[in-house]
Formats: C-alpha cells, structure tokens, sequence
C-alpha cells in the first residue's frame, strides 16, 4: 500500500474526542481534522483529484458552515443548515452529478448525536454506516467499526 | 193679559154666531189660553166645567185621547162612566165599548155613563186629520139640544183646546224639569236617588228607575222603589224585557199596561209569558203604565230612565216622552264622565297586557268577585275567550293556592276604596291556571273603583297582568349565566351611578372574598390599585360605549391580583349614565405564566396568544431537551470511550484533564437546569456575599484547557472585581452567570484573541464587564440575545446545536440580584468587540458593608 495511512476526521468538537485521536493514533494512522463544512470540501475535492486520499473519513452531521473568521459575513440563507452538513457532505461524495466517490475510493463513516429519521433514511440512501456518539451498548459503539477498518499498522 | 186680548178677539171675530154659540166659544177659549197649574186631569176637569156651565148641561166628561188615538186621561164634572173597574180601566175599554160610534159625526146616546142627575147621556166624538182626539160626555137636560148642536159645530176648537190641556201641563211639568236639570247637572256627581224621586213626582209616575250600562248590561243605578235591588242587583241584559227592548232599539217605549200581551207584543215583537218577566213580579209591581227612555251619549245607548204606573192616566203620554227622553239625553251627558273609563274599552283591548274588570255581587251575601270585561290581551293570558270569561268568578282563573296569598292585599285596598275613589294594590307576582292545565306566571296590579251613583255602590276592580313566563325564562337564564360565569371563574357586576355595586355575581366573591353586602357600602374604587388607570377605563367606555382592559385590584384579604375585563356603562332611555356593569376574571396567573414566556409583562396576551406561545414553549423544551442532550451526550460519550480505552491499555493519559473538566461541564449543565427551574418559579432564594472577583478567576480555570486549545487569553482584573464587585446573592447562580458569559466568549471568539473580564464603578453602582474580539451582534440582535431560545444566525451556523438559554438564563439571574445586564459593541484598539455589562445599583454598598 503506497496510499498514506491517513484518517479524515470532520468534526468541530474535535477536543470531546480525543479518545478517537487516541485510538487512531493507536493504530498508526495520521488523523487530519476539518472542523467546519467548507474545509471538509476542499478535503473530498481534493481526494477526486486524486491529490490526497484517505483510508476512512469519519464524519459529524452537524459541523459548523465554515471557519469561524469566514462566518462574519456569512450569507443567511446557509444558516439553517447547520444542522445538517454532515448529510452534505456525504452527498457531495458520494452523488454521481456531485464528486461520485466510491466506497472504494473513500469509505465513509458518520458519527452523530443525531439518530432521527432523517439521518437514517439519509445514510441508508447513500449507504453508508452510522455511529451514535452515546452508543447505547459498547458493542454499538464506533470504536468497533473502526478497529475493524484500521488494522493496526505495523512501526 | 194677553189671553183676555186674545179670547176678545175670538169674541169680535164671533160676532155672527148667536150668542150660545159664542159662549160655547168662550167658555172653550178660557180653558185653552189660561194657565193654570196642574196635571191632565185637572186641566181636563176645567175644561169639564166650563162645558158643565152651558146650558141645559148637567154633568160632562172630557177624555183627551193620545196621538195614536188610545184615550189617556179624563176630566169631569159630575159626570163617571158606568163600569165595575177603575177610570183608567174604564177608559182603555172605552173604544172597544163604543165601537164604530167612535168615528160618528155628531152626538149619539151612550149608556155608558152617568151624572148625579137624571137625564139623557150622549158622546161627541171629537176628531182632527181623521184621528180621534177626544171625546165628550155628557148628560143633558131635554132642552140642551141647542147647546149641543153649538158644540158640535165647534169640535175643531174643543180638540185645540184638549191639545191645550195636554200641552198645559207639558209646559208645567217642563219648568220643573228645567229647575230639576239645573239643580241636578250644576253638581260634580248627581245625587241619582234624589233625581228619580223627583222625577217621579213630576210625572206622578209610581216608580221612577234609572238604569246605566255597564259592560253591555243594565245595571240598576237608582230608584224610587225601595224594593228594587234589595235583594241582588237588578240587571238587564241587552234585549231582555221592556227595559232591555229600550236598551236594545234606543227608542222609547211607552205602554199603558205591561201586562197587556197583545199591545206589548204589538209594539215590542217581545212574547210575554207570565210573571217571570222581570217588569213584574207576584205583586204586579211592574204592571200598569209603563214608559221607557234610553239615555243616549255619543251614539250609544248608556242607560234607560224608566217610569212606571203613571197616576190617573191610562198612559203615559208623548208630552212625557219628549219631556223625559229630552232630559235622559242631558242625564246621559252629564254621566258619561263616570263610566268613561269604562266605556275605553276599546282602547283596552289595544293594549297588550290582560285587563280584566271584575265586579263584586253578593250572593247569600258573600260578596263573589265576578269578571264582567276582559280585553283580548286577558283573553291570551287566561287562555279563555271573553264568553267563557264573562260572570266567572274570578278567583277561579288563579292557580290553586295564589288567590290566597293576594287576597289580603285585595281586601285592604278596597277598603281603601271604599274611603275615597279607588284603592290600589299591586304590582304582585302570582300565577294563574288556564282550563288545559298549564299554569302561568303574571304580574298582576290591581284598582278598585268604587261606583257611587249606583246604590248599594258598586266596585269594579280592574286588573292589569302581564304573562311573565318570558321573564321568568329570562331570569332563569339569567341564574343559569351567572352559574356559567361563575364555572368559568368569570365575575360580573353592576354599578349604580355612586359607583357603589348593586350586582355581585359570577365568580366575583371566590375571585376578591368580598360579599355584596361589603362591596354595596362603598365605592368601588377603593379595590382598585391604580384609581387613575381605572379612570381612564371608565373614560374610555363613555366613549366608545363599551370597552376591555386590564386592572389590578385588592383581594378581600389585601393581595392583589390582575383582572381582565369589559366595562359597560349603563344609560336609561334619555341617555343619563345610570352606572356601569362589567365582566372580568382573574388572569394573575395567566400574567405570571406570560412572564415565563417573554420579556413584556406591560402588554396581556390573550389567551389564543398565551396558548400559542405556551405550544411553541412547549415544543420549544422538547427542543431544549433534544438539545441538551446532544451536549451532554459528547463529553459523555468522551468520558466512556476514554475509560473503555484506559481499560483496554491504551496508556496515553495526555487527554484526561481535558476529559474530567468536559465532565464537570456536564455536570453543570445539569445543574443549569434546577437553577432555571428555580428562578422560572420565582422562588426566593438564599443570598451571601459572593465576590464575584474571586468566581471569575476559578471560572477561568475551569476553562483552561479550552482556552488553550482555542489560543484564547482570558484576563481577569481581580483588582477591580475585589473593589467593587462583592454582592450579596447566590453564590452557584452568579457563577453560573460567569461561566454561560465565558462559554460564549471563548465559543464565539476568534483564535488567539482575547477575554477580559473586569470590574468598573460608577456613580450609581458597579458594572462588571466582559469583552471578546468575535462574530459579531448587530444592533438588533443585542436585545434579542437575551430572549430565549434566541440566536443569532452566525451563532447557529457556527455552533449547531446551542439551545439559545444562556444568556436568557443569565439576564433571569441578574434580574434576580436586582441587576440589568446589557449587550453593547465598543471599540478598543481599532477593533470591534462585544461587551456584556453587567450592573449592579447598590453593589458598593454591599462591598462596604461586606467586604
């Protein structure tokens, strides 16, 4: 595998989940953070360019619209969703007239405080997993998924 | 003397008869031109005389005939007729005993007289316009033949001068009747029983009565005979017997015997049967001479004056009748004003109350209030028509029971009536029963008039009713509001013009504790907080007839609370303000449970709009919960896979300060919640002094870690915090204040900026301030921020799951010190940053006090 052993992580809360860093890191993988949609876009365009690449991006539904300082003169008609960049996300990877990343080419998992219908009819359209961040049981939660995903690399 | 000039000229003009023949002349010249007092019959008997005077005359009898040729009376002088009966029976037999002799030209013998001396009895017929007039007889010596021839030429001036008889007492009997028509209409009420006696005389009539009409029947008013009425009122109804023919026709009616069926029935058409009759009885009381005049006003027949056995005529004659019906007519007027309120009945019936006129008879003497007039609205009410009305015992159309409970009234306002003209009473609720059963309420008012013409009097009494079964309806549905209203805790009252309060009903004592009785003795005012907001409702209402608004108000026990309500004000039909009436409920809770919901307790939402907020509350803590949650749920989710991770080996520790102070956080955040919960009740709640120099420094450090994460510096001037910022209040909230405020901060700041946090005075307190370089609040959000739920759109773009409760929280708390917090934009530096200003009015002197 010449592809580096890189994880894309969207995710503005990124410091409630330093046992997530922890256990990537574990595994000898390098974890890139985006913190709000627009930088998360830049990171799939890039993949489609075949400029970067990961072996598994994980990402919040709910993330900020853009960085901080951009968001000064943010135009209004975003704001409603914030709620729901994550799902935009997935689109724009996944949807044919948008990037059409493949699972292959990026596997995708979803990690969310929300569990509502439309998070699971959004997933389950694009097929891919999610996790709940509170999972009910240990065996729910995403730490599974990804030491399943992520072999730990060896050095 | 103009007759002694007038029987000389007869004399002059008479030069060519012989002289018997102008003796003849004169003697007959006398007795028509003389006056002298006196009846017919005397009259007649001067006449008798002066025939008697001639010669060869021994006795003569002058009978005056009436004008459709019936003898009525007789004079005479030493001259009877010869029969077993009276005169006046002799009289009425006189044609039938003369038969066609009766239309003979001149003297024939008749043996139906006699004199005191011997001699030959003849007749003379005396006839005018082939009506007999008269008759003479006479007996006469043989040597009278001469006489008699003379007046046999003459009977022209013997029939002018028996008109004359006839008219000599006519005239006589008329100056009276002038004299009793004087003495009798100059008077305010005529003494009826004096007018018949006289009227009686003057007509040598046996019996005089006098009839008026009441309700379409004779009612006897006065008479000479003390028999009549004695016993029971004496009545005619309309067509019944002579008196009710005249009733009835309105023409008069004269008779020389009632008893004569063949001469009643000829003039009347009415069938006589036999004593049953009411114009007689066992005694022949009403027998004999018989002459009936209607007493006529305003087209109608109002009473009949009727005269009875008249005295030594056969009947009486038209003179009487023109005489009498001339001064009945006068009578008629002169009552008319005494049953004037009854004869407006016609005006009754175009009411539309139940008029019913009762009269009282005796019966066994029992006096029987009997009903004689209803109008049609008595008709409606008693569900009877006037027939079945008429003559019922009155007592009979009330409910079993009612007319008891009236009946005292009754008696105590007719002895009233019998005082003075009337007697009232009323207005009284009772209840009649009509025939199908059905039981009605009315109000009834009652009036007796007493009836003195008539002898015994008479008294009517009129009863007004009114069907109050409508009302009664209304005053049930009344009841039945005023139970609704007060169900729905909804108070209604009404305000005499001295603004005291007549009506207190619905809900009104379970809302203020005051009774009626508390609340009429003084002015509504004095329950008013605010008299002049009250004023101005008042002013309000006169202007716009009716109005809504809100008042506080005293309770009883000398809380307040909020009322909601209308005014009305209350005019009578001229448009005089006569008070006010209103509806209003207590809506001190709605206004508390407003306070909950937004930030204007000035304005009262109605309660559509209190729902409607209360939903979008409702749902908006479902939100708050959802989102709550959603902060909870990460830093918890970190603490178990943290844990989890520490359990399968993973040695790096690095994190786990970050991870504990994410746990305290949550723990706060729970907390937050029985803070709120508190201050949303406006519970009290124990106060220390806090120095809030002190809260900021250790919410700093509780904040470290993602203050360096985020590159953010927090200054913290303790200094100024220490002087000025020791206030007396909760020690947990006030923290709270300071932890919501850096959250914000460091959430919202722009990396590698700056906080600070730091104390200032001024002249009327102390302000603690917190400044950040970040997103910026645009000029109307600065206010909003503190509503709830309230973000701003760059918040929500940057932060998705925030609930928009922290600074809505802390301005609750500040406002719970006593404090006002406020949202400002200064520039420091050349750079724009967001200032939160906390101030406290009298922190300086808690801070000499405590510190």
């Amino acid at each position: 595998m010449t592809a580096p052993a890189r994880v894309l992580i969207v995710e503005d809360q990124v410091g409630d989940l330093y046992w997530l860093l922890d256990l990537i890191h574990s595994r000898g993988y390098e974890v890139v953070v985006v913190t709000n949609e627009a930088a998360a876009q830049e990171r799939l365009r890039a993949v489609k360019d075949g400029t970067d690449s990961f072996r598994l991006a994980i990402m919040d539904i709910m993330v900020a619209v853009k960085d901080l300082k951009d968001l000064v003169n943010l135009d209004e008609r975003f704001f409603e969703d914030s709620k729901r960049t994550g799902i935009r996300l997935c689109h724009l990877a996944r949807d044919k007239d948008k990037l059409g990343l493949t699972a292959d080419q990026l596997p995708i998992v979803c990690l969310t405080v929300r569990d509502d219908e439309e998070v699971r009819e959004a997933m389950k359209a694009l097929g891919i997993p999610f996790y709940n961040k509170a999972p009910n049981t240990p065996s729910e939660s995403i730490r599974e998924f990804i030491e399943d995903r992520l072999p730990t690399l060896a050095g | 003397m103009p007759i002694r000039r007038a029987a000389r000229a007869i004399q002059s003009q008479a030069s060519e008869l012989d002289a018997l023949g102008l003796r003849v002349v004169h003697s007959l010249a006398e007795t028509a031109f003389a006056s002298r007092p006196g009846d017919l019959q005397s009259q007649l008997t001067y006449m008798a005389q002066r025939i008697a005077a001639l010669p060869g005359m021994i006795g003569i009898m002058v009978v005056a005939f009436d004008e459709k040729g019936e003898p009525l009376t007789s004079g005479s002088h030493d001259l009877a007729l010869i029969h077993p009966g009276s005169l006046l029976e002799g009289l009425l037999e006189l044609r039938q005993r003369l038969g066609a002799q009766m239309s003979a030209p001149s003297w024939f013998g008749t043996p139906i007289c006699r004199s005191s001396r011997p001699g030959r009895t003849v007749a003379l017929p005396i006839r005018e316009a082939g009506k007999t007039t008269g008759l003479i007889l006479a007996a006469v010596e043989p040597r009278a033949s001469r006489t008699l021839q003379a007046l046999a030429r003459e009977t022209s001036i013997l029939a002018a001068a028996i008109r004359w008889c006839i008219r000599n007492e006519a005239w006589n009997r008329n100056q009276e009747l002038l004299r009793l028509a004087r003495e009798t209409f100059e008077k305010e009420e005529p003494n009826l029983r004096g007018l018949v006696k006289e009227l009686a005389k003057l007509f040598k009539a046996g019996a005089a009565t006098l009839f008026l009409e009441v309700q379409d029947e004779l009612w006897l008013a006065a008479s000479t005979d003390p028999r009549l009425g004695e016993e029971k009122p004496v009545f005619y109804p309309r067509g019944k017997g002579l008196t009710g023919y005249v009733f009835k026709t309105g023409q008069p009616l004269r008779l020389s015997n009632t008893e004569d069926r063949v001469e009643v029935a000829h003039l009347t058409g009415i069938e006589r049967t036999g004593p049953s009759h009411p114009e007689r009885d066992e005694d022949g009381l009403f027998t004999g001479q018989f002459l009936g005049v209607p007493l006529r006003f305003g087209g109608k027949v109002v009473g009949v004056l009727r005269m009875s056995s008249r005295e030594g005529v056969a009947r009486f004659t038209q003179e009487d009748e023109k005489a009498l019906q001339f001064f009945a007519d006068l009578l008629a007027g002169a009552l008319a004003r005494s049953w004037e309120l009854l004869l407006a009945k016609s005006i009754l019936d175009s009411v539309s109350e139940a008029i019913a006129v009762t009269r009282r008879d005796g019966e066994g003497g029992v006096h029987v209030p009997r009903l004689i007039m209803a109008n049609q609205g008595a008709e409606k009410l008693f569900g009877r028509n006037k027939e079945e009305l008429q003559g019922m015992d009155a007592r009979d159309v009330y409910a079993p029971g009612e007319y008891g409970k009236i009946k005292e009234g009754l008696i105590k306002a007719l002895r009233d009536a019998t005082g003075q003209d009337h007697g009232e009473y009323g207005p009284v609720d009772s209840r009649i029963r009509r025939p199908d059963g059905s039981v009605i309420p009315m109000r009834i008012s009652f009036r007796h008039l007493s009836n003195h013409l008539v002898q015994p009097p008479l008294v009517f009494t009129i009863g007004i009713a009114r069907d109050t079964s409508e009302s009664e309806r209304e005053a049930e549905e009344h009841r039945r509001l005023l139970g609704l209203l007060d169900a729905m805790d909804i108070a209604y009252f009404e305000l005499d013009a001295d603004d005291r309060t007549r009506v207190s009903a619905g809900a009104e004592f379970r809302i203020t504790g005051y009774s009626l009785e508390y609340l009429s003795s003084q002015s509504r005012r004095s329950l008013f907080v605010n008299p002049r907001l009250r004023r101005r409702l008042f002013e309000r209402a006169r202007a716009q007839k009716t109005t809504r608004g809100v008042l506080q108000m005293y309770r009883a026990d000398g809380s307040t609370f909020w009322a909601e309500g209308d005014l009305r004000i209350l005019e009578d039909s001229v448009g005089r303000e006569t008070g006010a009436a209103g509806f209003y409920r207590d809506i001190t809770e709605r206004i508390r449970l407003q306070g909950f919901l937004n930030e204007e307790p000035q304005k009262v939402l109605s309660e559509q709009e209190l729902l409607a907020r209360l939903k979008a509350d409702a749902e908006f803590h479902l939100d708050y919960l959802t989102s709550l949650g959603h902060q909870l749920q990460t830093p918890l989710s970190s603490l178990v896979e943290t844990l989890r991770g520490l359990e399968r080996g993973v040695k790096n520790t690095e994190h786990l300060p970050y991870v504990i102070g994410q746990a305290i956080v949550c723990s706060r955040l729970v907390r937050n919640l029985s803070y709120m919960d508190k201050i949303l009740r406006g519970e009290p709640f124990q106060k220390e002094k806090v120095s809030l120099g002190k809260l900021a420094i250790e919410t700093k450090y509780d904040f470290l870690h993602l203050l360096q994460e985020k590159k953010i510096e927090m200054v913290v001037d303790q200094a100024s915090l220490e002087r000025f910022l020791v206030v007396q209040g909760h020690r947990e909230m006030l923290r709270q204040v300071l932890v919501n405020l850096t959250d914000n901060a460091i959430k919202y700041s722009f990396p590698e900026s700056m906080i600070v946090i730091g104390g200032r005075r001024r002249s009327d307190g102390a302000a603690l301030e917190i400044s950040n370089t970040g997103i910026p609040i645009s000029e109307e959000e600065r206010e909003k921020v503190f509503q709830r739920g309230f973000r701003t759109p760059v918040a929500q773009a940057l932060i998705p799951y925030g609930t928009g409760l922290g600074l809505w929280l802390i301005r609750k708390i500040v406002e719970a010190h006593g404090a006002t917090i406020r949202c400002d934009e200064v520039i420091e530096g050349g750079q724009k940053r967001i200032l939160f200003r906390i101030f406290f009015p009298n922190a300086r002197l808690s801070s000499r006090r405590y510190s």
